[in-house]
C-alpha cells in the first residue's frame, strides 16, 4: 500500500523504474559558451562556473562533464553514454571540485553555481591512471585478434593514461562466453562492465534480458539462463560497448575498421529513413552503422537494416535475362533485353498496361516509370501493399504529421491496428520514451508485446466504434494537451479501409486530436519507398478502375504484388536486384541497383526526403533504376526528356517539391476536415465494416523485402526466435562449427 | 593505357572519308589513309609473329583495323588529327618491336572491333542517344561507388 | 557488576525525570531565570557507567523482551506526548543531546534528521531503518533486535515523527532469522496496542513500520543499496547526489539511520538531551554498545560510556585480554573496516570518535576485535582483504577490480611471497581504491591494509625475507 503511495506521488516513470532524479537523465546537447558568450547576456537558466580557471556559461541542472565539454575540454568516459541514463561506474571521469575532499564522478555531478572544475591537476592525473591500470589488469591483451581494436574506447584512452607496462602479476580473470543468438557475439573476457549494453536493453529496447550477474571481481553481464537476446534493436549494444565484449557476429574477423570506406546514408529496411553508415571494402558491403541524427533515429538502427546486407551477395541478379520459347531464361545483352521489352509491348494499348513500384522502389525510378507509362498512354499505376485506390490528394492524410522526434510531445498516444515494435523498431523505441516520460499508450488491435504497457482497448472495427461512443481512454483523448493517433499500415490495407478511416477522423475531430499548434494524426508506413509513391502521385488514375485487363506489366522492383495483379497470360517485365518472387514470373528480367549502390531518393513516414548514396559498385551489369526505365523509354520510342541525375532530380522537384529539399520535413496542411466528406461517400458507397480484428501489415519481422528474404543472417534470426534459444541458429561456417562443439561439450 | 592509345590510334582515320576544312585542304587529306596503309603493311609480319593466325586472318584484322579508324570519322580538326597519327604511330611502333604481349593484341584488335562492328549492325543509323550509349557500354554517366 | 538494573526502580526514577522535563517545558515562562550554577569541572576520566543510566536494560535477555517486559522498562511510557510535540521539537532536542550516528560514519543524527523536507512535495518521506549488521565483529544491534526489540519499534516511531515520515522500513540482515522472528513479534504487538498503525499512539498520526529482510550481503549495509535491495533490485550503492534525503526509497525523501541509534532517540528525549550530553568528552557525547570480541577472556556487548579508555574498557568488561595486558598485538577498535592498532596506541587511546581518529583509525561501529601475540597479523588482514574482494559489489571500477588485487596480493604476503618493493606498490593500490568509489566499501576494502602497512611493515618484511631466504637454500 505505501509503495502504491509512493508511486503515484513520484514524478515521473523514470524516476519510478530507474530511480533516478531528473539531473541524472541525459540532457539535450546544448550550444556550447562561444556561442552562447555572443548573446548579450547570460539567460536567466544559466549558470556560470569555472573550468580549470576559465568560466564557463552552462544551462541548470548540466552536470560536471556537461560543463567540460562546453568548455571544450575533453573528460575520458567509458560508461556515460548521452541517451541512457548514468550508471557513474567507470569512474573514468573523475575531475576535481574545489572543496571536494575527493574526485567526483564529473558524468553524474551536478554543476552548481560558481563551482571551481580542475581537469589538470595531480589528483586527477592519479585518479584517471589509476583507475585506468584497474580496468587493464583483467583486460585480456588480445587487442591484434578483436574485432574492435582501431576502434576501441579503452585502446585509445589507454594510449593516455595507461602505462607502458603492467604491474599485475596475478592471474586474469577468466569468463565464460554468454551466447546471446545470431546476431551479437561475445567475448566477455574483455567486459569492463559499464552496463551500457544493460541500460540500453532495459531502458531503449525495454527488454529485461541482459543483467550484471555475480559480485565483486566476479560479475558477468549476461542473461542468466542461456537465453536469446529478443529484442529488434539487439545489434545497437554492439555500438554501445566501449570495448570488444560485444561485437557483430557476422562480420567476425571479417574486416579491420581502418580498410573500411565510409559511406553516409540512409537505411530501407522500414519506412523510418534510419540514417546510416555502409562501411564497405572493395565491392563488399562490410558493415551498416547507424548515424545519429535526432530528428529520425536518435543513434539506434534496427536489426533488420544493420544485419540484412548479406543479403545484397546472395540471388543477385546480375545481367539481362530474356524468357525463350522454352520457358528458360537466357542471359543477353542490354540492347537484346530491351529490344524484348518493345517487342513486349508491341501493339498493346495504353490502357492494358500496368506498372507496379515494390517497397524499395526510389523517387527517381518512379517518377521515371510513371512518366514513360503516361506517355504510353497508361495510367494504372500501384504501388505494392494493396491499397491501390488510397487518395493521396492531402498529403496530411498519409503521412506521421506529429513527424518521429514530436511524438515525444504527446501525451496520450492512441495506437490503432499497428505494431510498430515490427513495423518501425526505432520508431517504437521513440515511443518508449515518451511513455518512461509518463506518456499513457492505448491500442486498438490485436494484444502484441510492444515493450511497454498500453491500455488494450479492443481488437477490431467494434473496440474503434465503442470508444467513439465514450470511454475511459477516449476521455483521456479529449482531456489531453498533445494528443496523438497512430495507425498502422494494416489498416490502409483492409476492404473497409474507408469506414475505418471515417471513424478514426471522427475520433480525431472529437477528441481534438488536430489543434492550433498540434497535429496528432499519424500514418505509420513499412515500406521505405511509399510515402515517395503517394507523393509523386504513384496511383491508378479515375479510369484506370475500368480499365480492361493487363496485358503488359512492369514490375518495378515488386515481389509481393497480389497474385490477380497480373493476369496470367500478360508479359511481364521484372525490373529488380533479386531472383526473389517476382523475377521467375517475368518475361524479361532487368538487373538492377540495391540501395546501397545507387543514388536515390526516399521519403519517409513523416515526410522526410533523404538520399542513399552509393557505397560499393553495382553487380555485374546491372544499372541504376530509373536509367532503365530512361533506356526503356528509348528503345520503345517515347525518350524521356531527362538524362542525367541532375535532370531526374529537377523532374522530382517539379513533380513535388519538397523532393527537392533533402532532409527537411515540410509539414502538410491539415486538410482532412474537408476531405472527410469525399470519404463519406465513399465510406457510405463501401461496404460496412467486416469485423475482422486489426492486424499488423509485418508477419515476419526478420523478412520483409527481396533482401532481407535474400540474407542467411536473417534466416538464422527467425530460426533462433522460434525456439528462443540463442543456441538452435549457430553459424553454419568454421566458427559456428567450434561453437557447435560447444554446445556439445557443454551438454 | 594502351587502350587509350588504341583509341587514339582508331581515331585519326577520319581523313579516309570527311572533307577536310578549307584552310587545310592541301595538307590534310591523305594523311590518315596514308597512315592505315602503312598499318596494313605491317599487318601480316604481325599475325605471324604475335601467332594470331590461329584465331583471325590477315584480311579480317584489316577489317578490324578499319573499323577502328571509322570509330573517328567525326573528327574534324587537323590538330586532333596529328595528334591521333602521332599516337597511333608509336602503338605501331610498339607492336613492331614487340613491346606489346599477344593478349594486348587479341584484346584491342580481335575481341573490341568485332563487338564494335556488332554495335554499328544492330544499330546501323546510328540514331542511339549518347545516353543509350553510355548506358549499354555501362561506362560514362553512372554514378559508380568505387 | 554486570547486574543491569530492570524493575522498579529505574521505572520510577524515569517517570520522574520525564515529567520533570515535561513540566518545565509547559511552564517556561513562569520559571525566572535562575543564577547559572558554576560549570561543573572538566571531566578527564570517563567510562564506569552506573545501571540507572543504562539505556539498553535488558540486552542480555534476562526479562521479558516482549511488550510486558519492555513496558515496565518504561518504553512506551507516554510516547503520544513525545509524538505530538512534533518534528522541530524533536530534532531540537537531538541536536542538543549531540548524538552522532552509531552506524560506523558518526554523523550527528539530529542534523541528518532535519535535512528531510519540511513540507512535502506530494511525496511521502520514509525512515529507513538499518538492521543489516554484516560489519564482522559487530554484534550490537542483533542484541537489541532480540531483547529489546520495542526500543526499536517506538524509536522508529519517534524518529519517523522528527523526519516527518509516513512509515518506517527496518532492514534486517538475512542470518538474523531469530532477530527478525522478535522483531516482528514486537511489531505485532505494537499494533495490536495501538501504538503503531492508524493513529498512533493516539496522537493522530497513522504511522507503519515494515520489517524487512534481505539475503544476507554485506553490501547492502550501505544506505542506498539498502534501498536498491528494499526495492527488490540488485543491492548495488546509487550515485550521490542526490542523496536519499532528498530522493530516496522509490523515489521519496528517506533517511536512513542505525538501529541503536533509533532505538536511543527515546530514552535521550524522556530523560532529557542534558542527561546524554553529559557522558563523554566533547562533540562524543553519550554511551553506546561496544562489542568486544576476540583474545579476551569473555567476549561481551556492553554499553559504556563514550570516552572511556580502551584498556579499561576490555579489562573492565571483557575480562582482560587473554594472558594479560603485556600479550597484547593489537586492536581493531570500530569493526573490520577501520584500520589496526598495535598495542602502543591501544595502551592510551580513548574510546571515541574524534580520538580514534586521530589515532588513524575510527570508532565505527564500536566493534572491538582484540588480537594477542599469537595472532598471524598479515594473515588476520588478508581474510579481511578477501572479505572485502568478496563483498565487492562489482558495479565500480576501483572497488571490483582493486579489491580482488589486494586480496591476491595479500595471500602472497602472507607466504612472504613478495618482493619487499611490493609493499610499496599495495599501499599505492589501495590509495588508487580509496576516495575513487560510488560508496564507502572501496574505502574499507583500504584500510585494513593501509593500517597493516602503518604500523607491521616491519613484520611483513622480514617474512618477505625469511621467505627469499628459505627459498635460496632451497635452491641452493
Amino acid at each position: 500500500m505505501l509503495s502504491k503511495l509512493a508511486r503515484t506521488a513520484s514524478r515521473s516513470r523514470v524516476q519510478q523504474n530507474l530511480l533516478l532524479p531528473s539531473i541524472l537523465l541525459p540532457q539535450q546537447p546544448f550550444q556550447s559558451s562561444a556561442v552562447t558568450s555572443q548573446q548579450a547576456a547570460p539567460a536567466e537558466d544559466h549558470i556560470e562556473v569555472k573550468v580549470n580557471g576559465s568560466p564557463v556559461q552552462i544551462p541548470k541542472g548540466s552536470t560536471v562533464m556537461q560543463a567540460c565539454d562546453a568548455a571544450g575540454i575533453d573528460i575520458p568516459r567509458f560508461c556515460y553514454h548521452p541517451k541512457l541514463s548514468i550508471a557513474g561506474n567507470c569512474r573514468m571521469c573523475l575531475v576535481e571540485v574545489e572543496k571536494s575532499p575527493k574526485p567526483v564522478a564529473s558524468c553524474a555531478m551536478p554543476a552548481a553555481p560558481n563551482m571551481n572544475i580542475k581537469t589538470d591537476t595531480d589528483l586527477v592525473k592519479k585518479a584517471r591512471e589509476g583507475v585506468m591500470e584497474f580496468l587493464l589488469i583483467n583486460h585480456p591483451l588480445d587487442c591484434p585478434i578483436c574485432d574492435q581494436g582501431g576502434e576501441c574506447d579503452l585502446q585509445e584512452q589507454s594510449m593516455h593514461f595507461g602505462s607502458d607496462r603492467s604491474r599485475f602479476t596475478e592471474m586474469k580473470r577468466s569468463v565464460h562466453d554468454k551466447n546471446l543468438g545470431p546476431l551479437v557475439k561475445t567475448v566477455m573476457t574483455r567486459c569492463i562492465h559499464c552496463t551500457r549494453c544493460v541500460r540500453f536493453a532495459t531502458e531503449v529496447a525495454g527488454v529485461q534480458d541482459l543483467g550484471m550477474v555475480g559480485r565483486g571481481k566476479d560479475s558477468e553481464i549476461g542473461t542468466y539462463i542461456d537465453k536469446l537476446l529478443t529484442s529488434e534493436l539487439s545489434g545497437n549494444v554492439i555500438d554501445l560497448c566501449p570495448v570488444g565484449a560485444l561485437t557483430s557476429k557476422p562480420a567476425a574477423f571479417t574486416y579491420r575498421n581502418w580498410e573500411l570506406k565510409n559511406t553516409e546514408t540512409i537505411d530501407v529496411s522500414d519506412a523510418q529513413g534510419t540514417n546510416t553508415r555502409v562501411d564497405s571494402r572493395g565491392v563488399e558491403v562490410m558493415r551498416i552503422l547507424p548515424r545519429l541524427n535526432e530528428d529520425v533515429n536518435e543513434e539506434w538502427l534496427s536489426d533488420k537494416g544493420r544485419f540484412q546486407y548479406d543479403g545484397l551477395k546472395q540471388q543477385r541478379l546480375n545481367v539481362p535475362l530474356v524468357k525463350g520459347p522454352d520457358g528458360a531464361f537466357a542471359p543477353k545483352r542490354w540492347p537484346e533485353a530491351l529490344e524484348a521489352v518493345a517487342q513486349g509491348l508491341q501493339g498493346i494499348a495504353g490502357n492494358e498496361m500496368r506498372a507496379i513500384a515494390g517497397k524499395l522502389s526510389d523517387a527517381e525510378s518512379m517518377v521515371a516509370l510513371k512518366d514513360l507509362m503516361n506517355k504510353l498512354g497508361c495510367g494504372n499505376l500501384t504501388s505494392e501493399g494493396g491499397f491501390p485506390d488510397l487518395d493521396a490528394d492531402v498529403r496530411s492524410n498519409y503521412v506521421a504529421n506529429t513527424t518521429i522526434r514530436g511524438i515525444e510531445g504527446a501525451d496520450v498516444i492512441l495506437l490503432i491496428g499497428t505494431n510498430p515494435r515490427i513495423e518501425a523498431p526505432v520508431y517504437n523505441a521513440r515511443i518508449r520514451k515518451t511513455w518512461l516520460e509518463g506518456t499513457q499508450i492505448g491500442l486498438v488491435g490485436p494484444e502484441y508485446d510492444l515493450t511497454y504497457p498500453y491500455t488494450h482497448l479492443g481488437e477490431g472495427p467494434d473496440a474503434l466504434a465503442a470508444m467513439l461512443g465514450g470511454s475511459d481512454f477516449f476521455q483521456k483523448l479529449q482531456e489531453a494537451q498533445h494528443p496523438a493517433v497512430v495507425l498502422g499500415p494494416g489498416i490502409l490495407s483492409r476492404p473497409d479501409r474507408d469506414t475505418i478511416l471515417q471513424q478514426v477522423h471522427e475520433l480525431v475531430e472529437k477528441a481534438g486530436v488536430v489543434k492550433e499548434d498540434w497535429n496528432g494524426y499519424n500514418i505509420l508506413h513499412d515500406a521505405a519507398s511509399r510515402v515517395a509513391a503517394l507523393d509523386l502521385g504513384f496511383l491508378p488514375s479515375a479510369r484506370a478502375q475500368s480499365a480492361p485487363k493487363p496485358k503488359f506489366v512492369y514490375l518495378l522492383g515488386s515481389d509481393d504484388y497480389s497474385e490477380e495483379d497480373i493476369p496470367e497470360d500478360a508479359f511481364v517485365v521484372y525490373q529488380g536486384t533479386h531472383g526473389d518472387r517476382g523475377a521467375p514470373r517475368a518475361n524479361v528480367i532487368l538487373p538492377a541497383a540495391a540501395y546501397v549502390e545507387k543514388e536515390g531518393t526516399f521519403v519517409n513516414f513523416e515526410g522526410r526526403t533523404q538520399r542513399t548514396k552509393a557505397a560499393v559498385p553495382m553487380v555485374g551489369d546491372s544499372r541504376e533504376d530509373w536509367r532503365i526505365i530512361r533506356a526503356v523509354s528509348e528503345v520503345v520510342g517515347r525518350p524521356l526528356p531527362y538524362d542525367t541525375t541532375d535532370g531526374v532530380q529537377k523532374r522530382l522537384a517539379d513533380v513535388a517539391p519538397h523532393l527537392g529539399k533533402v532532409d527537411a520535413v515540410e509539414s502538410p496542411i491539415w486538410l482532412n476536415g474537408e476531405y472527410n466528406k469525399a470519404f463519406a461517400e465513399r465510406a457510405a458507397k463501401a461496404a460496412e465494416a467486416f469485423q475482422q480484428p486489426f492486424s499488423s501489415s509485418i508477419k515476419e519481422f526478420f523478412m520483409t523485402d527481396a533482401i532481407s528474404r535474400s540474407s542467411q543472417v536473417m534466416a538464422r534470426c527467425i530460426q533462433s526466435r522460434k525456439t528462443g534459444h540463442p543456441k538452435s541458429a549457430t553459424h553454419p561456417g568454421a566458427f559456428g562449427q567450434d561453437a557447435a562443439a560447444h554446445a556439445a561439450a557443454d551438454m | 593505357m594502351v587502350r587509350a592509345t588504341l583509341l587514339s590510334l582508331a581515331r585519326s582515320g577520319q581523313g579516309l572519308y570527311t572533307q577536310p576544312e578549307q584552310h587545310f585542304a592541301k595538307a590534310t587529306p591523305n594523311k590518315g589513309r596514308d597512315f592505315f596503309r602503312e598499318v596494313c603493311r605491317l599487318l601480316p609480319w604481325t599475325v605471324n609473329n604475335y601467332k594470331l593466325n590461329e584465331l583471325i586472318t590477315v584480311k579480317e584484322l584489316r577489317s578490324n583495323v578499319h573499323a577502328l579508324f571509322r570509330q573517328n570519322s567525326h573528327v574534324t580538326n587537323p590538330g586532333v588529327i596529328d595528334v591521333m597519327i602521332y599516337k597511333g604511330r608509336e602503338e605501331l611502333e610498339m607492336v613492331s618491336l614487340q613491346h606489346k604481349q599477344r593478349h594486348h593484341l587479341i584484346t584491342e584488335y580481335v575481341a573490341r572491333p568485332q563487338e564494335l562492328k556488332r554495335q554499328l549492325a544492330s544499330n546501323p543509323q546510328g540514331s542511339r542517344s549518347k545516353f543509350l550509349e553510355s548506358f549499354y557500354s555501362g561506362a560514362a554517366g553512372m554514378s559508380q561507388g568505387v | 557488576m554486570l547486574a543491569r538494573g530492570g524493575g522498579k526502580r529505574t521505572l520510577q526514577q524515569l517517570r520522574e525525570s520525564v515529567l520533570r522535563a515535561y513540566a518545565a517545558e509547559a511552564a517556561p515562562a513562569a520559571q525566572p531565570a535562575a543564577p547559572q550554577p558554576p560549570p561543573p569541572p572538566e571531566r578527564t576520566h570517563f567510562g564506569g557507567l552506573k545501571d540507572q543510566d543504562r539505556i539498553f536494560t535488558n540486552l542480555y535477555g534476562r526479562h521479558d523482551p516482549f511488550i510486558k517486559g519492555a513496558e515496565a522498562r518504561g518504553d512506551w511510557y507516554r510516547t503520544k506526548d513525545l509524538v505530538v510535540r512534533g518534528a522541530d521539537w524533536i530534532v531540537g532536542e537531538i541536536k542538543k543531546s549531540g548524538l552522532r550516528g552509531r552506524g560506523g560514519a558518526g554523523f550527528p543524527s539530529g542534523l541528518k534528521w532535519s535535512f528531510m523536507p519540511k513540507v512535502s512535495d506530494g511525496r511521502p518521506s520514509y525512515l529507513v531503518v538499518n538492521a543489516d549488521e554484516s560489519e564482522p565483529g559487530t554484534c550490537k544491534d542483533r542484541e537489541i533486535m532480540r531483547h529489546d526489540p520495542h526500543k526499536l519499534v517506538e524509536g522508529c516511531l519517534v524518529a519517523g515523527t522528527a523526519m516527518r515520515a509516513r512509515a518506517a522500513y527496518i532492514y534486517v540482515r538475512g542470518e538474523y532469522y531469530n532477530e527478525r522472528v522478535a522483531l516482528q513479534q514486537a511489531v505485532n504487538e505494537a499494533y495490536a496496542k495501538g501504538y503503531i498503525g492508524k493513529n498512533a499512539c493516539g496522537s493522530g498520526k497513522d504511522f507503519d513500520v515494515v520489517v524487512h529482510w534481505g539475503a544476507g550481503a554485506y553490501i547492502c549495509g550501505e544506505e542506498t543499496a539498502l534501498i536498491e535491495s528494499l526495492e527488490g533490485k540488485q543491492g548495488k550503492p546509487r550515485l550521490k547526489p542526490p542523496f536519499p534525503a532528498n530522493v530516496g526509497l522509490w523515489g521519496c525523501p528517506t533517511t536512513v539511520t542505525n538501529v541503536e541509534t533509533v532505538a536511543v532517540a527515546p530514552t535521550i528525549l524522556r530523560r532529557g538531551p542534558e542527561w546524554f550530553a553529559g557522558f563523554g568528552r566533547k562533540n562524543n557525547h553519550g554511551t553506546k554498545l561496544f562489542c568486544i570480541s576476540g583474545h579476551v577472556n569473555q567476549p561481551v556487548t556492553v554499553e559504556e560510556e563514550l570516552g572511556i579508555s580502551m584498556r579499561e574498557l576490555i579489562e573492565k568488561h571483557a575480562g582482560g585480554v587473554r594472558g594479560g595486558w603485556d600479550n597484547l598485538l593489537a586492536v581493531i577498535p570500530g569493526g573490520s573496516s577501520c584500520p589496526v592498532l598495535p598495542k602502543t596506541v591501544c595502551d592510551n587511546v580513548l574510546m571515541d570518535f574524534d580520538a580514534l581518529k586521530e589515532a588513524q583509525s575510527g570508532l565505527g561501529t564500536a566493534a572491538v576485535m582484540v588480537m594477542d601475540k599469537s595472532t598471524d597479523i598479515v594473515d588476520a588482514i588478508a581474510r579481511l582483504a578477501y572479505f572485502y574482494k568478496h563483498e565487492s559489489c562489482g558495479q565500480c571500477t576501483p572497488c571490483r577490480e582493486g579489491s580482488g588485487w589486494l586480496a591476491d596480493m595479500m595471500k602472497r604476503m602472507v607466504r612472504g611471497d613478495a618482493r619487499v618493493e611490493e609493499i610499496d606498490m599495495l599501499y599505492e593500490v589501495t590509495k588508487q581504491i580509496e576516495g575513487h568509489t560510488i560508496c564507502a566499501l572501496g574505502d574499507a576494502a583500504a584500510w585494513p591494509v593501509q593500517g597493516l602497512i602503518r604500523h607491521f611493515r616491519g613484520e611483513m618484511e622480514d617474512r618477505i625475507g625469511r621467505a627469499s631466504l628459505a627459498a635460496e637454500q632451497i635452491a641452493a
